[in-house]
């Protein structure tokens, strides 16, 4: 899901540098300084998930865990994710720095767009908060094809064929993240249910009692 | 939270395990020259051949001069159309892409110099001005420039294995040292951050 230097025209690195600016402010304004550290491990563990390929075709597809980052971030999932793709252009060359913006919000956009739809009902009975888990990281990555699908509309011509080619590679990461998701949450609830969001002390103290 | 640290530890280090079957998200296209034709290969870094990849040739200047598509083996040759620098440039599909440039130097050495014939090879030695038999002769009916064709291409064989090892050495996955460097930046960031809330805290007491 990286785009490559020199594939996208000037209108669109612009418009998504510009998106990705405006939004990785708000995330930085959003993001406490308590949670710093949780930030950077995310980050950390999305540097190194796009390590983990999965041979789809000609063409293989790797983890992106842009679910999971945006649910436990929220907003603060932009500077996050900016700082892996920096460090991943930097080391692995996948990407590059021009597309940097468009990048960022392939992959956070979905993330922030998820954390708000799925995010309510993840401390819900787990009939409710299982589906929700496993939408947030299949959801995730189906958004960032279909925005990577939209920002290479230019350059390869049908929208819908160029969406489809990149929605149909990545249906086992969907599939993979989505398990992926479910696990973190259900494991996250028991052990440190204040990371996840919508997280009310006094609630929970209630539902235990 | 000690739990949370060792599901995290387990799940990198699994991912160190999954990580030499993979095949990373980047394409590679590398370039040589085999007398008069140019061959190409295209790969996924980590060894995965492009099939059916689009391959453009420009020149200098960036005019379209042919394109092509790459066969099963990630391959394409074409003959050089004209002797000047060649950009050719690799469109796999789903936004990426690679290029790869071929100097006309590159070019004009691997084409093949005719062999002088007897008419242009300048006569034998004369007595008279003998600093002017420009190139000298090596031996019974070989001019240096004869020589210096066959020279040129027998190395030309020699090194094609050569030249295909660099070519697979040019596109290694991200190295140990590549990985463990970008987490150590994003330590060093969260530091960073660790270090203002603890200015922040001081000076608010």
């Amino acid at each position: 899901m990286h785009i490559s230097e020199g594939v996208l025209g000037a209108p669109v690195l612009v418009a998504g540098a510009a998106v990705a600016v405006a939004c990785t402010a708000v995330g930085l304004k959003k993001l406490e300084l308590d949670r710093v550290a949780q930030a950077g491990i995310l980050s950390a563990a999305f540097f190194v998930a796009s390590l983990i390929h999965v041979p789809v075709g000609p063409s293989s597809v790797h983890l992106i865990l842009n679910g999971i980052v945006g649910l436990l971030l929220g907003w603060a999932a932009f500077p996050a994710i900016l700082t892996a793709l920096v460090l991943q252009a930097m080391m692995f060359q996948y990407g590059g720095i021009t597309t940097l913006g468009v990048n960022t919000v392939i992959m956070a956009l979905p993330a922030v767009v998820c954390y708000h739809l799925c995010g309510p009902f993840i401390h819900k009975p787990p009939r409710i908060a299982v589906p929700a888990a496993f939408a947030c990281g299949a959801g995730s990555v189906f958004l960032g094809a279909i925005l990577a699908g939209a920002s290479l509309i230019f350059t390869e011509g049908s929208f819908l064929e160029v969406a489809g080619l990149i929605v149909t590679a990545h249906l086992p990461v969907m599939a993979i993240e989505g398990i992926v998701t479910v696990f973190c949450v259900a494991f996250l609830k028991k052990v440190k249910p204040e990371m996840l969001p919508g997280y009310d002390a006094a609630v929970f103290a209630q539902a235990k009692n | 939270m000690r739990r949370l640290l060792t599901g995290l530890a387990v799940t990198v280090l699994y991912s160190f395990v999954v990580f030499p079957a993979a095949h990373a998200h980047k394409v590679t296209v590398f370039a040589w020259v085999e007398g008069d034709r140019v061959f190409t290969e295209s790969k996924f870094s980590g060894g995965k051949m492009v099939k059916a990849g689009k391959v453009a040739v420009f020149d200098g200047s960036g005019n379209l001069l042919l394109e092509g598509r790459t066969d099963d083996n990630g391959t394409f040759d074409f003959k050089a159309p004209i002797i000047t620098d060649l950009k050719i440039m690799l469109t796999a599909g789903m936004g990426h892409r690679n290029s790869w440039l071929l100097t006309a130097a590159e070019l004009s050495e691997g084409e093949p110099t005719p062999l002088a014939t007897n008419e242009a090879r300048p006569e034998p030695v004369s007595l008279k001005t003998p600093r002017e038999t420009a190139p000298p002769l090596a031996g019974p009916g070989l001019t240096a420039r004869d020589i210096e064709t066959i020279v040129s291409r027998q190395l030309e064989e020699k090194i094609k294995p050569l030249v295909r090892m660099v070519a697979a050495s040019q596109e290694k996955g991200p190295t140990m040292r590549d990985i463990v460097g970008g987490i150590g930046y994003i330590i060093g960031l969260v530091g960073l951050g660790a270090y203002v809330r603890y200015r922040k805290n001081r000076r608010r007491s």
